[in-house]
């Protein structure tokens, strides 16, 4: 009995000084491809594991101020790491497009013509001085040849897009954008790097 | 009393004797002699033609066959004396003959011989505007003459080489080697005994060598035996062992192939077999290493604020619009 008491005003003490949070809102980005079609190489790529910051390497939805102030929105967060979400719409738009006869994960034992490597090195929402927010992806691609271990070309993508409201849907919204773009322009990049090379 | 001279016998007499006389005078002249029977020659000598005069004969192998017509100084050689030798038409002046001069005995007087002359040369032709030219040899005393020239010189340099030879200074040494050589074997003769005693142990070496090399021989024919002993054992015992040898490299072989056919299929291809296993590891290493950065993050949260774990006192920083 005594031991139900003591048990039965531990919880009351303990609910008690329980609050109440909102809910976490979970964001993803939508992997849309970029509209075209190129020639198939007749290669295969291997897409090796995006390299990223130690901040990036959480699911939490970074934003930056003009004076260099950083922070986590606290009730909004992704739903992977940005690194694994951008290795996916990568992914997704290198199948649209055929460029390769075979884009192979880093876990795959099958041999790749070439190797594609990235540094992730900012994915947040950024805002301006004038309180202008944006969207921004920093990622740098290597193509390499894996037989020979010689990188064939490397290209940094710097992309900022204006996100529609200060906030953290806002800021999603222009990651998704920016996103868009970032495997647009590397399509092109790696077609005229391709061609270059056949 | 008058003379009974019968004038008539006197007078055809003398008629006679100078028809005879004069037949006499022409048959010595060889006024009969037809020009038109002889062929004349040039020939230049370069010595001296003494005891040789016009009318000298002109021999052809030892037989008369004419005579010399003129003799005088080349005119346009000095060196040299022309000859102009009449000669029978009959005679075969070759092109390859020669013309020498030669002395009868020891009168002194001379004579033109024509020698050579192959019986396959063709003539020399000569005509009566231009003499045909028959060369010359030199005679037996210009030939001696050269020849004891030579001979003089060469006994002169012959004799100065000698008398260098034979100088005081050579002499003087000579005689010093010659004393040497005396001296040297008196002391030959003098080892002569230990010359004796060196060939008698010359002689026992020579034997003992005999000796050792017919015990060489007999090894030599014990080590063939045992060579063809051996040999008959290789044939006979080895041959079974090669047998099973090459029926084991054979195995062998067949191993190595098995081997090598399971290589290039991969089956012990190390990279293959670890290539899943390490990206599941690289995967495991990345998750692990995420967690880690939350960890890190909660640890410091907690650090910076203990009673959040239970009371939540710390106020969460919202985001903008938050």
């Amino acid at each position: 009995m005594k031991h139900i008491l003591y048990s039965v005003v531990v919880l009351l003490l303990l609910n008690g000084c329980t609050t109440t949070t909102p809910s976490i809102q979970e964001y993803t980005i939508n992997s849309k491809s970029a509209v075209g079609k190129s020639i198939q190489s007749g290669k295969s790529i291997r897409l090796a594991t995006t390299k990223s910051a130690p901040s990036l390497m959480t699911k939490n939805i970074t934003y930056i101020h003009s004076n260099g102030e950083s922070g986590t929105y606290l009730y909004s967060r992704w739903s992977d790491m940005p690194a694994v979400m951008i290795e996916r719409a990568v992914s997704n738009t290198l199948h649209e497009h055929s460029l390769f006869k075979a884009i192979l994960p880093s876990t795959s034992i099958a041999t790749a013509d070439w190797l594609i490597e990235s540094d992730l090195a900012s994915f947040n929402h950024s805002f301006d001085a004038t309180k202008q927010s944006y969207g921004v992806i920093d990622i740098t691609y290597r193509l390499i040849d894996p037989k020979t271990k010689n990188t064939i070309s490397t290209k940094r993508f710097f992309i900022e897009v204006q996100s529609e409201s200060p906030d953290a849907k806002g800021g999603v919204q222009a990651l998704n954008k920016a996103t868009h773009v970032l495997t647009g322009q590397l399509i092109f990049w790696l077609d005229s790097t391709i061609s270059e090379k056949i | 009393m008058e003379s009974k001279v019968n004038y008539t016998a006197v007078g055809i007499f003398v008629l006679i004797l100078s028809i005879a006389l004069i037949a006499f005078a022409f048959w010595l002249g060889k006024y009969n002699d037809e020009e038109h029977n002889y062929h004349r020659y040039r020939l230049y000598i370069t010595e001296s033609v003494s005891g040789l005069t016009p009318e000298a004969a002109v021999k052809f192998h030892g037989v008369d066959v004419g005579k010399v017509e003129s003799i005088q100084i080349n005119p346009r050689n000095s060196e040299e004396v022309e000859l102009v030798l009449k000669i029978n038409k009959s005679t075969p002046i070759k092109t390859d003959s020669s013309a020498v001069l030669k002395f009868y005995g020891i009168t002194g007087l001379a004579f033109i011989e024509i020698m050579g002359g192959s019986k396959n040369a063709s003539l020399l032709e000569t005509d009566e505007d231009n003499y045909a030219t028959i060369p010359s040899s030199p005679s037996l005393f210009q030939r001696l003459d050269e020849s004891l020239s030579n001979v003089a010189s060469k006994l002169s340099t012959t004799l100065d080489h000698a008398d260098r030879i034979f100088s005081d200074r050579n002499v003087d040494n000579l005689a010093a080697s010659l004393e040497h050589l005396r001296s040297l074997t008196q002391q030959v003769d003098d080892y002569q005994n230990d010359i004796k005693a060196l060939l008698a142990q010359t002689s026992a070496l020579e034997s003992n060598a005999t000796i050792s090399l017919e015990s060489m021989r007999q090894a030599g024919v014990s080590v063939k035996t045992t060579s063809d002993n051996f040999n008959t054992f290789v044939q006979t015992k080895a041959s079974t062992t090669l047998e099973s040898l090459e029926a084991t490299s054979k195995q062998s072989h067949s191993l190595i192939q098995k081997i090598e056919a399971s290589i290039d299929r991969g089956d012990y291809d190390l990279h293959s077999i670890a290539a899943p296993a390490s990206a599941e590891l690289n995967e495991l290493i990345s998750q692990t290493r995420v967690l880690t950065y939350e960890m890190e993050a909660t640890l410091r949260n907690l650090r910076e604020s203990p009673s959040d774990l239970l009371f939540k006192k710390s106020t969460p920083k919202s985001g903008p619009g938050e």
